[in-house]
């Protein structure tokens, strides 16, 4: 079988977003998701615990 | 002339899988430490305390307490403002910041350290204005109870604006169901143990690519970089969540503190980013120089 010409890709240099999108995908889910919520119940706490 | 095998698809596709590994365990790795330093680092926390901009506005707020204490208690305010310089107020922080971190410890200490007021309420007998307006026999009463007490308060709630009487009652609870100590042993273990990961599934990696040593810069730099923007990513939703901000309706003082905790903790976390970001685009710009020799040569054969 022949073998492949080798190419240079400048496609490469976006690998690094390719494999951080899960993870930034995810995160942008949870604030949408649960921002409200976990900004609610830090507020409770907060106001709590700390003297105005 | 003998072909060296190229890595196969089964190569490529481990290989994407260890990279994933890999960013999460870099990913883990930054946000461990940052976490096992705002839980343990004393030094940390006492610089924040000690910082001139938290003690200006702690010097702010007790210097007008003790104005609002003076005109209603007839005495001059420098008489008590002399006890309280910057120094002490530091001194005192670094104390606050000590009892608290305790907290985390073994036998910790419920109480919060308050500031000696002993002096305060000597000198503040002994002024004159405070003995032309004092009857005589109410001198110790009004200077132990309604000042030096309402100032040594003043100066706590300044340096500790947080409930420390919640605290003392929610810790023993949650000492008896926690083994804290335990749990920031197991914390200052994790980013080790996330940083050994790291390194293993990159060693793994070189391995799976070992019949291209470049492909496995690939994959690393890609790793690494990925790595890179997702802390930036991280970053950016706390910044969204706003804490400071939230903390700031209700203490400006402790909204101040946890600002600069904040920046001090993201300016790490930047550099560990920048770090990665730098070394994963070096790996990948190796790579691409090794495919452009490669195809410079098979065009050279051709």
């Amino acid at each position: 079988m022949a073998r492949k010409h080798p190419r240079v890709k400048p496609a490469n240099w976006l690998l690094p977003l390719l494999f951080a999108l899960p993870v930034l995908a995810g995160a942008a889910a949870a604030l949408l998701l649960w921002g409200d919520k976990i900004r609610e119940l830090f507020s409770i706490a907060v106001k709590l615990a700390v003297i105005s | 002339m003998r072909s060296i095998r190229l890595p196969g698809k089964l190569a490529h596709t481990l290989s994407v899988v260890l990279t994933f590994l890999l960013t999460l365990t870099l990913l883990l790795t930054c946000l461990t430490w940052q976490m096992h330093r705002v839980a343990t680092d004393s030094a940390l926390h006492e610089g924040v305390a000690t910082d001139s901009r938290i003690l200006a506005l702690q010097m702010e707020r007790i210097q007008a307490r003790v104005e609002e204490l003076a005109q209603e208690h007839h005495f001059h305010k420098e008489t008590a403002m002399q006890f309280i310089t910057t120094d002490a107020l530091a001194d005192y922080n670094r104390e606050v910041t000590a009892w608290w971190m305790g907290m985390m410890g073994e036998e910790p200490e419920m109480e919060a350290p308050e500031w000696d007021v002993s002096e305060i309420e000597a000198a503040v007998r002994e002024d004159a204005l405070f003995q032309e307006n004092t009857p005589a026999n109410m001198r110790r009463s009004t200077a132990r109870d309604l000042v030096a007490y309402e100032i040594g308060l003043a100066a706590r709630k300044a340096v500790l604006p947080v409930r420390s009487d919640i605290l003392a009652i929610i810790m023993p609870k949650v000492l008896e169901k926690v083994e804290v100590p335990t749990l920031m042993n197991y914390l200052a273990l994790a980013p080790q143990l996330c940083g050994g990961a790291s390194i293993a599934l990159a060693l793994l990696l070189l391995l799976v690519m070992i019949r291209r040593v470049s492909k496995a810069a690939l994959y690393i730099g890609a790793g690494m970089g990925a790595a890179a923007l997702c802390i930036a990513g991280v970053g950016c939703v706390v910044y969204l969540l706003d804490i400071p901000g939230m903390i700031a309706e209700i203490s400006t003082l402790l909204a101040a503190q946890v600002s600069l905790l904040t920046k001090q903790v993201a300016l790490q976390a930047g550099l560990f980013a920048a770090v990665c970001l730098v070394v994963g685009l070096a790996l990948i710009g190796l790579h691409q120089l090794d495919m452009r020799r490669l195809c410079r040569r098979r065009k050279v054969a051709a």
